[in-house]
């Protein structure tokens, strides 16, 4: 507690001492009465009892503790508050393809501002994506010059150059004075038998972008050749000082570091950030994303649509099975070996729990789903076409496509009677028109095939149902409704829980569904919450002033004085 | 001067009042229960060797030849002790209509030709003032207004005014009885000195009235000692009980002794005080 005002606290103490002296004073009425013996006697042994003494001393603490208050309340006092350690946050979330691939990018950011809300509560936080410039496709990572999108909390992303965005993040638009960056990205994967480790992951402007494994022609041994990529003063710390590097780099660079002759080597890159200020760099790793496993059970050679697709999958490790491996004993072996498992038209298996599969229709003919004759002339008019099952297929330009959304589902893609292409939780329900729709015939299906694969490659092993046949009602929650032709709903189909399942009016339209990414997966940073950078910003607490609180009291005190005087217990 | 012209008419209607009640003799107008010289004949007596040969009754001689002497009533005027509280108890309304009291009941009596001896209590002790004729009556209104200051000593005052031996009479004690040596003794003294006693206790209920609770220092008006008391209901409900139990004392020790007693308000009005004893004859002797 503190005193804003000491003079006043002094003021305040003389005349509670006066105070105190003329409540002590005042306390001892003088009466004259005309016939004293009339009081004596019977009355002489309560002079000094101790209950009157106890009395008159606690009558003495009843006014000096008010007069306390009163001097208290006189100097002002208050509980100092707590300056502000509110920090200002800027995400830098990497926009480089390993984040894009998987659409992980806007959920990236959210994961990211939930992480600060969570470590940091209070804190300010504004997020800087770094995209890079060209397509949105583009393989490698950000560079330098990017193309920075910047948002305030609750604004709308706004584009500027690296430089603008810096300078937006620091007193621009976001009016921040120096504030600490959160680099947000995901560990790197890693080649065979090394483990690299930067500090800055795919950070934008710093990194490494080769690394070969060379013998040593000289020694027999082995030979690490790394290219790295940044500005700035760059340091490769390996498991020895022969095998660590520091120097300049301006662009690229390239170096050789031997290496130990046999085990696994860890090397670490240590380069500061020329985009922004080296300083108040904290960074919040998310779990490495995981390599997927697919396993292609096809009858022959895959089909072209599929190969393409596994092509545009990053670091996935596809394996061709026979065609064996649909029985039942083979799938739940597969099932624990594979993330995917991809049954390029051949019969589709009996579900089981944990499968993740993806079923391929042996032709166009022949996919698993069919819409009706209310799909004859169907008009898309709108794609959320940077959806990771959407994006990059030019579905805007695939006339003849129809679905029905799962209810409350969100729609990526829409026509004109209605949603056509809709995301309902981990959950994907779609239909094609396979006498229109060309999709399985463009370069987009293979497209559309690599983010179904690493959806579900990134999605939590859910229970299947049993497949839903043509013409067999599914047991489950939702609905679903199809419209004739006048567009009006005229049948509807109750479908199951999730799991892979088709559903349909005798040939009228069937529905597929696709296991998504499981909402609740915890994509949480590895790093501990005592990381040290870590932000932890608290809101200012002002001074609560304690004057009111003593003169409350001291009236209080006063008039519990007084009351006790009155009622004759003092 | 003590009364007003409204309370002087007042006094008037007393004397009237006095007078009716007396039904007007003259000159000794109380009979005496002895014998002496006044006309009305008692009774016989054997002659005895020094009585005067004129209280003879001869004509009882001359027709039983017994030499028997007549005896008469004695017919004299009768002693009105005035006792006046005026200590420092006193100090106030009780003051004053002690002081009404006392000069209404003299002025009463010397308009009946008594002899009236004014007493004083508290202040300057002193000899009793003797009033006889009806010519001092201011005399006495002014003595009685004196302050009341002093302490109570009733029975130093009487034994001061009084002489040791007395032949009675009638005494009034116009006081509040807060004596410290005791409220009863002067009027033994004056039971012992054959005086009817006729007592009038004044109270002054704002002296008396009871102080707020709390932690008080009191004082007593006469002796001026002190005394811190931490007041509380139970501390009051004691003083009530104290004074109830002087108050029955005093109502007690006059019913045992034959003497009237009349409780008065200070506030209250003299003539009605008066008035009271005159109708219970308390000036018939």
């Amino acid at each position: 507690m503190r005193f804003g005002d000491p003079a006043g606290l002094w003021l305040g103490a003389a005349a509670a001492f006066v105070l105190a002296a003329y409540l002590v004073r005042r306390r001892v009425r003088r009466v004259e009465v005309p016939f004293l013996p009339l009081w004596t006697g019977a009355l002489t042994e309560r002079r000094g009892g101790f209950g009157s003494a106890l009395t008159r001393w606690l009558d003495l603490l009843f006014a000096l503790l008010a007069c306390a208050a009163v001097a208290m309340a006189a100097g002002s006092p208050f509980l100092p508050g707590e300056e502000s350690t509110v920090r200002d946050l800027v995400l830098v979330m990497d926009g480089g393809l390993e984040l894009r691939a998987g659409d992980r990018r806007e959920k990236l950011i959210k994961i990211a501002e939930a992480e600060v809300r969570r470590r940091a509560p209070g804190t300010r936080y504004f997020v800087v994506r770094v995209d890079p410039s060209g397509p949105r496709l583009h393989v490698g990572t950000a560079r330098a010059q990017a193309l920075a999108f910047v948002r305030a909390h609750d604004g709308g992303w706004k584009s500027a150059s690296s430089e603008e965005a810096q300078a937006l993040a620091r007193e621009g638009a976001l009016g921040l004075q120096e504030p600490d960056l959160v680099f947000c990205t995901y560990r790197p994967g890693r080649p065979e038998g090394f483990r690299l480790r930067t500090e800055m992951g795919e950070a934008p402007n710093a990194g490494f972008t080769a690394l070969e494994v060379l013998g040593d022609p000289e020694g027999g041994g082995r030979l690490a050749r790394m290219r790295l990529r940044g500005k700035g003063r760059l340091a490769v710390d390996g498991p020895d000082a022969q095998s660590s590097w520091e120097g300049e780099v301006d662009g690229a660079e390239t170096i050789d570091l031997p290496l130990p002759a046999s085990g696994e080597v860890t090397f670490t890159l240590r380069a500061p950030l020329d985009l922004f200020a080296p300083d108040n760099r904290l960074f919040l790793y998310l779990p490495e994303r995981k390599q997927p496993r697919v396993l292609v059970v096809s009858e022959d050679a895959p089909s072209p649509f599929l190969t393409s697709a596994m092509a545009a999958l990053e670091q996935t490790r596809a394996i061709r099975g026979p065609l064996d491996r649909t029985k039942p004993e083979h799938v739940a072996e597969a099932a624990r070996l594979y993330d995917v498992i991809v049954f390029d038209r051949c019969a589709a298996p009996k579900p089981i729990a944990g499968l993740r599969a993806l079923y391929l229709a042996p032709d166009r003919g022949a996919l698993p789903f069919k819409l009706g004759p209310w799909a004859d002339a169907p008009t898309l008019f709108d794609v959320q076409d940077d959806h990771p099952l959407v994006r990059g297929t030019g579905f805007a330009r695939i006339p003849p496509l129809r679905a029905r959304a799962i209810r409350g589902g969100e729609a990526i893609a829409s026509a004109a009677p209605g949603p056509v292409l809709a995301v309902a939780g981990n959950w994907v329900a779609l239909g094609f028109d396979p006498d229109a729709c060309v999709l399985a015939s463009s370069p987009a299906y293979p497209l559309f095939l690599r983010g179904a694969i690493a959806h579900l490659a990134g999605s939590a092993p859910t229970r299947l149902t049993e497949f839903v046949t043509v013409g067999e009602r599914a047991p489950g929650k939702g609905i679903a409704r199809w419209p004739d032709e006048s567009r009006h709903p005229i049948g509807e189909r109750v479908f199951g829980p999730p799991g892979f399942w088709r559903i349909g009016e005798g040939d009228a339209m069937r529905t597929w569904a696709v296991n998504l990414l499981a909402p609740g997966l915890d994509l949480s940073p590895a790093t501990e919450p005592s990381d040290p950078l870590t932000p932890t910003g608290l809101p200012a607490v002002p001074d609560h002033p304690l004057t009111p609180a003593f003169a409350g009291a001291a009236l209080l005190l006063l008039l519990l004085g007084w009351w006790w005087y009155w009622r004759g217990n003092l | 001067m003590i009364f007003d012209a409204r309370e002087l008419a007042q006094l008037r209607r007393l004397e009237i009042l006095a007078a009716k009640v007396a039904r007007g003799q003259l000159h000794g107008e109380r009979e005496m229960k002895r014998s002496g010289p006044g006309s009305g004949f008692r009774e016989h007596r054997q002659y005895q060797t020094g009585d005067s040969l004129r209280q003879v009754d001869w004509n009882v001689y001359a027709r039983t030849d017994e030499l028997v002497v007549k005896e008469f009533d004695a017919e004299e005027a009768l002693d009105l002790v005035l006792v006046q509280d005026r200590s420092s108890s006193m100090r106030g309304a009780a003051a004053l209509t002690a002081a009404k009291v006392t000069a209404a009941l003299g002025a009463v009596a010397l308009n009946q030709l008594d002899r009236i001896v004014w007493i004083p209590v508290g202040g300057e002790r002193r000899a009793g003032e003797t009033f006889s004729s009806k010519n001092r009556q201011n005399d006495l209104f002014t003595l009685v207004q004196g302050e009341a200051t002093g302490r109570s000593d009733m029975l130093g005052a009487m034994r001061a005014a009084l002489p040791r031996t007395s032949r009675g009479g009638l005494a009034f004690v116009i006081s509040d009885f807060f004596d410290p040596e005791g409220a009863t003794r002067g009027l033994s003294y004056l039971l012992a000195r054959r005086y009817q006693l006729r007592v009038i206790e004044v109270e002054d209920p704002e002296a008396l009235k009871e102080p707020p609770l709390g932690r008080t220092l009191l004082i007593d008006r006469e002796t001026g000692e002190t005394l811190k008391l931490d007041i509380t209901e139970e501390v009051l409900a004691e003083y009530r009980h104290a004074r109830e139990q002087r108050a029955e004392g005093l109502r007690n020790f006059c019913q045992r002794s034959g003497a009237g007693f009349l409780r008065v308000r200070a506030d209250q009005p003299f003539f009605e005080i008066v008035q009271n004893a005159l109708a219970r004859g308390w000036m018939a002797g």
